[in-house]
C-alpha cells in the first residue's frame, strides 16, 4: 500500500468525520455526480479482478483439497475480489467525493448481505437444508454479534448519507426499515447476551444460545406476548408464523430493494441536466 | 408395513336400529361446597425412579388407570411405578380411597378393562423390560400374571374391537432406544420392537406385526380418514416420525395422513373441541410456555441434546398440534390456537372441566433426569401445569383453577370419582406423590352415560360413539380405554352442558355399528345404557 493511497483513506475519514450539509453541496456541486451503474461497474478494475479470480480462486481450491469448510474457501474468493472492489471505491471517492464513496461501499455491501439471505433461503427452502445448514455463504458469520454489529452499521451509515443529501421517500422508508431491523436484532442481542449469562450461570458456557426468536415470526415477542395474542398483528401473514431465516431474508430484501430505489432516485435527480 | 388379511379389518354393514333401557341415577349432592378451583389431595403412593435418583427413560415415569375393579359401581384408580410398587386405590364413591399393595414393578402403560369378556374387568400392565401382565382383583388382592401368548416387552398400549368380532383386540407399541440402550443389538438380534395388534382368539392372542421399529408413547384409534371405522395412529418419541394405519379390505394400510405433527410425540388426545361433532386430534410435545431468557437457558441444553434440526420438508415439529379436519384434510391449529406451548408435556387432554359445554385441555408437565438435567437445581425443569379454558370453541384462555402443581406430571386422566356430575383429576407424577384434584366448580349442568353391552365380551362398549344435543351445541364423545400418555380413561362418559336442563337427540353408535336413538336424558344424572339385543 502506496502513501498516495493511505493519504487518501485519511482525507476519506477526515471528510467523512468532518461533514457538514454544506460541504455535501459543495462536493456536489463542485464534482462529477455518481451514476447508479457506476457503483458495480469493475470494468476499470479488470486485470485486478482477474488476478482477484484466480488467487482467490487458487487458494479456494487449496482450502476445498485441504478440506476446510465450505465457507472458507469460499471467503478466499471473495476475498479475491477484495482489492479490485477497494481500488474501484477508492477512484469514486477521488472522482466523486467521500459521499458518493460511501453510498458506493453501503450499496454494494447490503446487495452482498442480501444476496447472503437470498442463499440461506434457496439452501431451506428448495434444497431442503436444515436450519443449521442453511447458513449462506460465509456461514461461520451467521451469528447473533454479527447481525447485530451489521445492521447498527447499516443504520449508522445511513443516517450519514441522508444527512449527506441521500433525500427521498425511499430514503426516508429505508431509514424507518433498517431502525426497526436494527431494533430487531437489539432485541435478539440481548436475549442471547442474558441467554449466555444464564447459561454460564448453569455451568452451561459452551452451549450457544444462537438463533432465538425475535420481535417476528414464529415464537417472536409478537406472537407470544399477551399484549399482542388474539389480535390483528398475529393475523397478518408471517408476523407470527414465518420461521427466523425468513423473517430475515424479508427484511434483507426490503433494506436492500429501499436501498437500491433511494440510491438510484437521488442519483437520477443530481444527474438530470439543469433546466435553467 | 401391515401383513395382514381382511379378515383382521372391521368393515361395517348396514346400521341396524338397535333398542335399550334406560337407568337414570341422580348425582349425589356436592361433597364439598362450590367454589372456583379444584381441592389438591396427595395419595400415599410415590412413583420413584431409582434411589441413586431419576435417569432418563426412568424418568418417563409410570401410567395410570381407573375403572370398576371391585364392581362396586365406583371407579378405582391404579397408580403405575418404575422403582416401586404399583399401588391400587379402592374409592369408595365419597373421596376416601383405599391403598391395596401390590409386588408389581417397572411399569409404563396401565389398563383396567375387561380383555377375557367375563363382565369383570382385569389390570393389564405393560412393564419396562418384561412381558406385559394381567392382573384380576379377588378377595381384597391384585395378582398379577403374564399375559398369554404375548412375549415382548411393551410400552405404550391400548384396547379396541379392531376386527369386529365382539372381543377387545390391544395393540402394543416398543419404546426401541430405551431396549437398545438396556440390551444392545441383541434386541434387534432378537426380533426388535415395533407396532403389534394382538387379536383376542379363544383365551389367548394372535399377533399381527404392523412394523419393525417403534418409540412409542401413545396409540389412539381416531377414524382418520372419515370412513367410519377406527384406524390406528401411533405417537413416536425422538424424532421418529408418527405412525398411522388405515383399515382397508385389504388389511392395514400404512399412511402419513398429517401435513404437520410433532417430533417428540408424547401423548395423543381425540376429541370433538369445536362441538361439530368431528373429532380433532391433539398431541402433546415439549416447547416452554414461557419464552423468557431464564426458561430459554434450562431447556437449551437439553434440546440441543433431545432435538434433531429440521429441514423446510420435516413434517415434525417440536410442538404440540391440533389436527382439525377441514376440507378433506387434516391441519394441524395448535399455534393458531395458541396451544401448541405447554412446557415439557406428558399428558394432555381434553374434558369439560366447568360442565360449560366446551371441553377444556389440561396438560402435566415437567422433566427430572439427573443425567439429562444435571445442570438444574433437582436435576428438573419445573413448570406449572397448564390448563387451557375453551371459549365456546373460538379461542383458549389460560387459567390455574388450583391445577398447575402436580409436581412433575406424566400419567393423568380425567373422571368423576364422587358422581357429582363434575370431571376429577387424577395424575401420577415422577418423582411425586400421587394427586387427586377433586372438582369444586359448579358452573353447569352435566350428564354422564354408562354404555352396557352384556351379550358381547366387550361389555362397556369401548368404540362406541355418543353424539348429544344440549341447546344449539351437538356434542360427540366415543368410549376408549386408553388416552393422552399412559392414562386410561373411565368408562363413564361425561358430557358437560352448561345451562340446559336435558341432553336431547341423543345417538349411539355401537362398536359393531349398530345405533340406538334415545330422545331425551335429563341434566344431572348418570344414565345407564343398556343394549337389549
Amino acid at each position: 500500500m502506496n502513501g498516495a493511497f493511505v493519504e487518501v483513506i485519511i482525507e476519506y475519514f477526515n471528510q467523512l468525520f468532518s461533514a457538514r450539509r454544506t460541504q455535501f453541496a459543495t462536493t456536489h456541486g463542485g464534482i462529477a455526480p455518481m451514476r447508479m451503474r457506476t457503483i458495480f461497474d469493475l470494468r476499470a478494475e479488470w486485470i485486478l479482478v482477474v488476478v482477484g479470480v484466480i488467487v482467490g480462486g487458487l487458494f479456494g481450491y487449496l482450502a476445498l483439497i485441504n478440506k476446510y469448510p465450505a465457507w472458507i474457501q469460499a471467503a478466499c474468493v471473495i476475498a479475491g475480489l477484495l482489492p479490485a472492489y477497494s481500488r474501484h471505491v477508492v477512484v469514486v471517492y477521488v472522482k466523486h467525493g467521500w459521499w458518493s464513496a460511501t453510498l458506493t461501499m453501503l450499496v454494494a455491501a447490503q446487495s452482498f448481505h442480501g444476496v447472503e439471505h437470498l442463499v440461506q433461503w434457496v439452501q431451506y427452502h428448495i434444497l431442503r437444508w436444515p436450519f443449521f445448514k442453511a447458513s449462506g455463504i460465509i456461514s461461520a458469520a451467521n451469528a447473533e454479534w454479527v447481525h447485530f454489529g451489521w445492521n447498527w452499521m447499516v443504520l449508522i451509515i445511513m443516517i450519514v448519507l441522508v444527512v449527506g443529501g441521500l433525500r427521498n421517500p425511499f430514503a426516508y422508508l429505508m431509514i424507518a426499515w433498517t431502525v426497526a431491523h436494527t431494533a430487531e436484532h437489539t432485541y435478539l442481542m440481548w436475549r442471547y447476551l442474558q441467554a449466555l449469562q444464564e447459561l454460564a450461570a448453569l455451568g452451561m458456557p459452551e452451549v450457544s444460545a444462537q438463533g432465538l426468536p425475535g420481535f417476528f415470526g414464529r415464537d417472536g415477542w409478537i406472537a407470544t406476548s399477551d399484549a399482542t395474542r388474539n389480535s390483528f398483528v398475529c393475523r397478518l401473514p408471517g408476523f407470527t408464523t414465518a420461521v427466523r431465516l425468513d423473517v430475515h431474508f424479508w427484511w434483507n430484501v426490503g433494506e436492500t430493494i429501499l436501498l437500491i430505489l433511494a440510491t438510484n432516485a437521488t442519483l437520477r435527480q443530481r444527474n438530470r441536466p439543469s433546466t435553467n | 408395513m401391515a401383513c395382514g388379511g381382511a379378515q383382521n379389518v372391521a368393515i361395517p354393514t348396514p346400521a341396524p336400529i338397535i333398542a335399550t333401557t334406560l337407568t337414570h341415577t341422580p348425582f349425589s349432592a356436592h361433597a364439598t361446597p362450590c367454589g372456583t378451583n379444584f381441592i389438591r389431595h396427595e395419595l400415599p403412593h410415590l412413583t420413584t425412579g431409582d434411589s441413586a435418583g431419576t435417569y432418563v427413560y426412568a424418568s418417563n415415569g409410570s401410567g395410570l388407570a381407573v375403572g370398576d375393579v371391585n364392581g362396586d359401581g365406583n371407579d378405582d384408580v391404579i397408580f403405575g411405578n418404575i422403582a416401586g410398587t404399583v399401588t391400587l386405590f379402592l374409592n369408595d364413591g365419597q373421596m376416601h380411597f383405599t391403598p391395596i399393595s401390590t409386588d408389581l414393578q417397572d411399569v409404563r402403560a396401565l389398563a383396567i378393562v375387561d380383555t377375557d369378556g367375563d363382565g369383570k374387568p382385569e389390570v393389564v400392565a405393560t412393564q419396562r423390560f418384561r412381558r406385559p401382565v394381567i392382573g384380576k382383583f379377588n378377595d381384597g388382592v391384585l395378582i398379577f400374571h403374564d399375559m398369554p401368548n404375548v412375549f415382548s416387552s411393551f410400552y405404550a398400549m391400548n384396547w379396541h374391537d379392531l376386527n369386529g368380532d365382539g372381543t377387545l383386540d390391544v395393540v402394543f407399541g416398543t419404546y426401541d432406544t430405551e431396549q437398545l440402550q438396556n440390551q444392545g443389538l441383541i434386541f434387534n438380534e432378537r426380533g426388535g420392537g415395533g407396532i403389534f395388534i394382538y387379536y383376542r382368539d379363544g383365551t389367548g392372542y394372535r399377533a399381527e406385526r404392523l412394523n419393525e421399529q417403534a418409540d412409542a408413547l401413545a396409540i389412539a384409534f381416531p377414524d382418520i380418514n372419515h370412513d367410519g371405522i377406527s384406524d390406528i395412529l401411533v405417537g413416536n418419541d425422538f424424532n421418529r416420525r408418527d405412525m398411522a394405519w388405515l383399515a382397508s379390505p385389504t388389511g392395514w394400510q400404512s399412511i402419513e395422513p398429517f401435513g404437520q405433527t410433532t417430533e417428540n410425540t408424547m401423548s395423543i388426545d381425540v376429541a370433538d373441541v369445536f362441538n361439530t361433532g368431528t373429532n380433532t386430534i391433539f398431541a402433546t410435545d415439549m416447547k416452554p410456555y414461557n419464552q423468557d431468557v431464564k426458561t430459554m437457558a434450562s431447556w437449551l441444553p437439553a434440546m440441543k441434546k433431545l432435538s434433531r434440526p429440521l429441514t423446510a420438508d420435516d413434517p415434525q415439529y417440536p410442538e404440540n398440534t391440533l389436527q382439525v379436519w377441514q376440507n378433506g384434510q387434516w391441519q394441524n391449529q395448535a399455534y393458531s390456537l395458541q396451544i401448541d406451548a405447554s412446557g415439557w408435556s406428558w399428558s394432555g387432554k381434553f374434558g369439560d372441566l366447568d360442565n360449560d359445554g366446551w371441553q377444556d385441555l389440561y396438560v402435566v408437565n415437567g422433566m427430572v433426569a439427573k443425567d439429562l438435567l444435571g445442570y438444574l437445581p433437582k436435576n428438573q425443569i419445573d413448570e406449572p401445569d397448564m390448563l387451557f379454558v375453551n371459549n365456546a370453541g373460538q379461542s383458549f384462555t389460560r387459567a390455574d383453577w388450583g391445577l398447575s402443581d402436580s409436581g412433575s406430571g406424566r400419567a393423568m386422566t380425567m373422571v368423576d370419582l364422587n358422581h357429582d356430575g363434575r370431571l376429577d383429576v387424577v395424575v401420577n407424577p415422577m418423582d411425586g406423590h400421587a394427586v387427586i384434584y377433586e372438582n369444586q366448580r359448579c358452573a353447569g349442568n352435566s350428564i354422564e352415560l354408562r354404555l352396557v353391552q352384556p351379550r358381547t365380551a366387550n361389555h362397556t362398549a369401548i368404540g362406541a360413539t355418543i353424539r348429544i344435543r344440549a341447546g344449539t351445541q351437538r356434542m360427540l364423545r366415543t368410549v376408549r380405554e386408553s388416552a393422552g400418555y399412559l392414562s386410561s380413561e373411565s368408562q363413564i362418559i361425561h358430557f358437560g352442558i352448561g345451562e340446559v336442563d336435558a341432553a336431547t337427540d341423543i345417538e349411539i353408535t355401537w362398536p359393531d355399528g349398530s345405533i340406538s336413538h334415545i330422545d331425551t336424558i335429563p341434566s344431572n344424572t348418570l344414565t345407564t345404557v343398556t343394549r337389549t339385543e
